[in-house]
């Protein structure tokens, strides 16, 4: 029988082990088996070895029979040594052999570190990592890798005369005995998501959600009847903004997450526009604005 | 006669010395006193919220990124009554939207007191404008406090944003 590497280092490790019982004969079969083990493979006497170990699990149990083959004392040997190798190993460690442990942990981590620096990032700057190239929808989730000014996070070519969806706006708002500046120009794929008017003592409110998959306009418009209760938009005083010209019209542009945020106000109307368009296509939605 | 003459003019000085040294007692009308905090409104008819973006207020810059403009804004009425005006528009359509501890107080004793408190709010909107109109006793100066509400849920994680607002005050008489 030929012993392999690993069945040496097994019957070295048993040798290493103290045993109470049998003290002297056990050591000189550990002698013996050592000095076998050093020689080379090909001089080396695997049966003595074998012989060997017999008699040391019979002086230390009695457990083996006679007919025990040196195959079945080296395989009984390996299994013992790698019970308490096991048992000798930090719990942690064993838990780690798992195949699927280890790609669990990995992915555990990575989220942790990506949550903590994606939660820092947003109490340092207000924005987080992936700001404007995720977005959250209620019921979407889009990524846009692309950042292209010209585009808008759906991938279309958009702004242009949209005067189906403005004249639909109009009839709305007349409905409603209100004639605020509109949108002339948005996405050709836009629709009217929500429409909500107000009515109350001091002004009247439109509501309007415009949008597509992906993209969503905010327009918030207050009427109000007594032009002394209006607050003139003024500049903000504590934020980076853009001052647009819109047909004369003072337009306060800023950016808030990913949503370009802007205010205006003409004669008894005070609107806010919401836009998480890209900058240019948003200023090209403000610039529109016509009654 | 140049006695009650003297009395005259001194008691004529005296007045004029008491309107003239004390404006803030003359302008309060209030027998509560001037308030020593908030700001009072140039407007007596209109107070304007301290933080309201068209007023010129900016953006909270640690904030969550939900809530785009906010509005708060307090007007006299008829009578006694006094109206409070007050607009959250979101960045998008939000979960819930509204207004937090909405607090009319008056300056009494010193301090401003809470006459009533009360939240609002609407779901899945992107705007909510909010009218109340309430009678209030006359004699104080009032305003009214809320905090701007935004929420939306992901993963069942709720993402909140809140802005405090405050009117300038005005005399109810």
């Amino acid at each position: 029988m030929k012993c392999t590497k690993e069945d040496i280092e097994i019957v070295k490790r048993i040798c290493r082990e103290e045993k109470p019982a049998g003290k002297e004969k056990i050591n000189e079969l550990r002698a013996q088996i050592y000095e076998e083990l050093h020689k080379p493979d090909d001089e080396m006497d695997c049966d003595l070895i074998d012989e060997n170990i017999r008699t040391l699990f019979l002086l230390e149990g009695g457990e083996y029979e006679n007919y025990v083959d040196a195959e079945a004392g080296l395989k009984k040997a390996r299994k013992m040594a790698e019970e308490r190798a096991k048992a000798a190993q930090p719990k942690l460690k064993r838990i780690l052999q798992y195949k699927f442990m280890k790609p669990v942990l990995v992915a555990c981590f990575t989220l942790v570190f990506l949550f903590s620096a994606n939660a820092i990032a947003v109490h340092a700057t207000g924005n987080g990592l992936l700001d404007g190239v995720v977005k959250f929808g209620r019921n979407y989730i889009s990524f846009d890798f692309t950042q292209s000014k010209s585009q808008t996070s759906s991938g279309q070519e958009t702004i242009s005369e949209n005067d189906a969806l403005y004249q639909e706006l109009v009839k709305k708002c007349k409905g409603f005995d209100l004639s605020p500046l509109l949108p002339r120009s948005l996405p050709q794929d836009f629709k009217i998501l929500n429409f909500g008017q107000q009515s109350f003592k001091i002004k009247k409110n439109l509501s309007v959600d415009l949008g597509n998959n992906t993209d969503l306009i905010t327009i918030n418009v207050d009427y109000y009847y007594d032009r002394n209760n209006i607050s003139i938009v003024k500049a903000p005083e504590t934020s980076d903004y853009d001052k647009l010209s819109v047909n004369g019209i003072d337009v306060y542009l800023m950016k808030k997450s990913n949503t370009y945020v802007s205010v205006f106000n003409d004669g008894n109307y005070v609107y806010n526009v919401n836009s998480n368009l890209p900058y240019d296509e948003t200023v090209k939605v403000l610039k529109s604005f016509d009654d | 006669m140049l006695k009650k003459m003297s009395v005259l003019c001194l008691s004529l000085l005296l007045a004029f010395s008491v309107l003239s040294v004390s404006p803030a007692y003359a302008a309060s009308k209030s027998s509560e006193g001037t308030p020593t905090s908030g700001v009072r409104s140039a407007d007596p008819n209109h107070a304007i919220g301290q933080y309201n973006t068209v007023s010129g207020g900016g953006m909270s810059p640690n904030a969550t990124g939900l809530i785009a403009t906010i509005g708060l804004d307090l007007y006299r009425g008829g009578g006694n009554t006094l109206i409070l005006d007050g607009t959250t528009n979101g960045t998008q359509v939000l979960d819930k939207i509204g207004f937090q501890d909405i607090t009319l107080q008056r300056w009494q004793n010193g301090q401003w007191t809470n006459v009533k408190v009360w939240s609002t709010y609407r779901n899945n909107s992107s705007s909510y404008s909010y009218e109340y109109s309430t009678t209030v006793t006359p004699g104080y100066e009032y305003r009214f406090t809320a905090k701007h509400y935004g929420e939306i849920d992901w993963l069942f994680i709720p993402s909140i944003e809140t802005q405090y607002n405050e009117t300038s005050y005005l005399y109810v008489g």
